[in-house]
């Protein structure tokens, strides 16, 4: 049964027809998976990357997703794994690969488990010491694109064109099961990733020198958002 | 033998419907939710499918298992699959008589299994491995098959009542798979309703699929066509109630359109069972 079934993924997954189809009843029939296998691979793919595949157009986006399930077959019970390399295997193309990243992370809030948000009260009671956990559906990440601008234009239906480079800075979050997203200023993100990594407030002010107005306003912005999960 | 509940018409459970469902909690007897499409989220398809099973009956059915596959079970699979049954209180698992992969590798597809003695002896193992560990007796449905192997020595119905003797495994019998297999391999689905041994069939599938000139394809696409409804009304004839539920994966319509399909399964049903 193994060599049966390593031959049958080989005649329906590999470019060529398959040379020896002598174990089936009507070989002309293999057609049908083959051809359905890729439908199936692109299907996902664009669900999940639904910009990039927008940008490209289906031809192109159809062989980009046809050689990298090639590459990166999947190997999950579940197709929403298959894109998890897309952003590595994009790596000459800096944009893509920035915004492969980016739908990756939009994808990945979706899916995360839920927890609790801070309420006002408990966000009153952060001290010097306290250190802040996010909220599971949360991600903070650094782009070398504008990524988040172009994914709002596709999002409204505007004229998609590849931007110059430029660092930008995203929170991923979700509330009440729907994915949100905000950018930040490279202070922020700097303040920001240093709680993540487990800083004590005064220790993530000092490293970036956080002033007292752009603590204010930092955190009425992002409790109002609801990214804070807990204090230690 | 193991006592199934008799659910009465359900519905698959797809994302485009899920605030028809919540806002208007429609008038459905239960409904069928796709494993794979619950167990890794804990954002809004977890959300909506614990509220639904507040309210209704819901039963799993997966399409991932892999359990005709010759790498070894995926047990972390297994092991969210069992700790999702047990949160929605599924009323029985159900997956495929197919392979997915090999080598670590999926296709996402169906695939057939050459219908032997090996294949019987293997599948019939893992079945049982899956039961222990689920804790429940596996509920497995009919592919749609596209092509058959030289090397198979026994019909399908054949090969599926011989592994419920073995197993313990009980039938998800897709009424649509066995028109649409019988189309494409050349056999009267008649025979294959007659063979599949009665008190193990705890589910009817119904749906539409998609015809080309020498094969159909099982689409989930459209209405359910009269040749198959004068085939469920057969099946009906010879298993009584059994919980049966209508598929609709492509072009998916208004939850109402959906739902008046479901309840001409309940006609025939009635008329059949009255």
């Amino acid at each position: 049964m193994r060599e049966f079934q390593e031959w049958m993924y080989d005649a329906i997954t590999s470019p060529h027809w398959p040379e020896d189809t002598s174990r089936l009843v009507d070989p002309e029939r293999i057609a049908i998976y083959r051809d359905m296998y890729p439908i199936r691979m692109y299907d996902a793919m664009a669900v999940d990357y639904p910009a990039i595949a927008q940008f490209l157009g289906e031809e192109k986006f159809h062989d980009l997703v046809t050689r990298y399930s090639e590459v990166h077959p999947s190997r999950s019970y579940t197709l929403n794994r298959l894109g998890d390399s897309f952003s590595e295997f994009l790596k000459d193309d800096p944009f893509l690969s920035d915004l492969a990243r980016f739908e990756l992370a939009m994808t990945q809030v979706f899916d995360e488990e839920e927890t609790p948000a801070l309420g006002p009260e408990a966000i009153a009671a952060v001290g010097p010491d306290s250190r802040l956990k996010m909220i599971a559906a949360f991600r903070l990440m650094a782009f070398d694109y504008p990524v988040a601008d172009f994914f709002q234009k596709f999002r409204d239906e505007e004229e998609l064109v590849e931007p110059e480079p430029k660092k930008t800075f995203v929170v991923f979050h979700r509330r009440d099961y729907s994915v949100y997203r905000f950018t930040l200023d490279e202070r922020a993100y700097e303040f920001l990733s240093a709680l993540c990594d487990g800083a004590t407030l005064v220790e993530a002010i000092e490293s970036t020198g956080a002033t007292q107005e752009e603590l204010f306003a930092w955190f009425r912005d992002w409790s109002a958002a609801g990214i804070f999960g807990g204090i230690e | 033998m193991t006592e199934f509940p008799y659910l009465g018409i359900g519905i698959g459970l797809r994302t485009v419907h899920f605030s028809h469902i919540l806002g208007q909690e429609p008038e459905i007897d239960w409904f069928e939710a796709l494993s794979e499409n619950h167990m890794d989220s804990g954002g809004r398809p977890a959300y909506v499918l614990d509220k639904i099973a507040e309210r209704y009956p819901v039963v799993l059915h997966g399409v991932s298992m892999s359990i005709g596959g010759t790498d070894p079970l995926d047990m972390n699979y297994l092991r969210k699959l069992k700790k999702l049954a047990k949160r929605v209180n599924a009323r029985w698992v159900s997956d495929h008589l197919c392979w997915t992969g090999v080598m670590g590798k999926n296709t996402h597809d169906l695939l057939p299994v050459p219908t032997h003695e090996r294949a019987l002896e293997h599948i019939a193992e893992r079945v049982r491995v899956v039961s222990d560990f689920l804790e429940r007796p596996l509920v497995l449905e009919n592919p749609s098959t596209y092509v058959a192997f030289k090397e198979s020595t026994m019909t399908e119905w054949d090969f599926l009542a011989q592994l419920t003797e073995r197993s313990d495994c009980y039938l998800l019998l897709d009424v649509n798979n066995v028109y649409v297999s019988a189309f494409n391999h050349g056999f009267d689905p008649k025979t294959y309703i007659d063979n599949i041994p009665k008190g193990r069939v705890v589910q009817i599938h119904l749906a539409g699929h998609t015809k080309y000139d020498t094969h159909i394809i099982d689409t989930h696409m459209g209405h359910v066509i009269d040749e198959v409804w004068s085939l469920y009304d057969y099946t009906c004839r010879r298993f009584g109630d059994v919980s049966t539920m209508v598929e609709w994966d492509q072009e998916i319509p208004d939850f109402e359109t959906v739902h008046a399909e479901a309840k001409k399964a309940a006609g025939y049903l009635e008329a059949v069972c009255a």
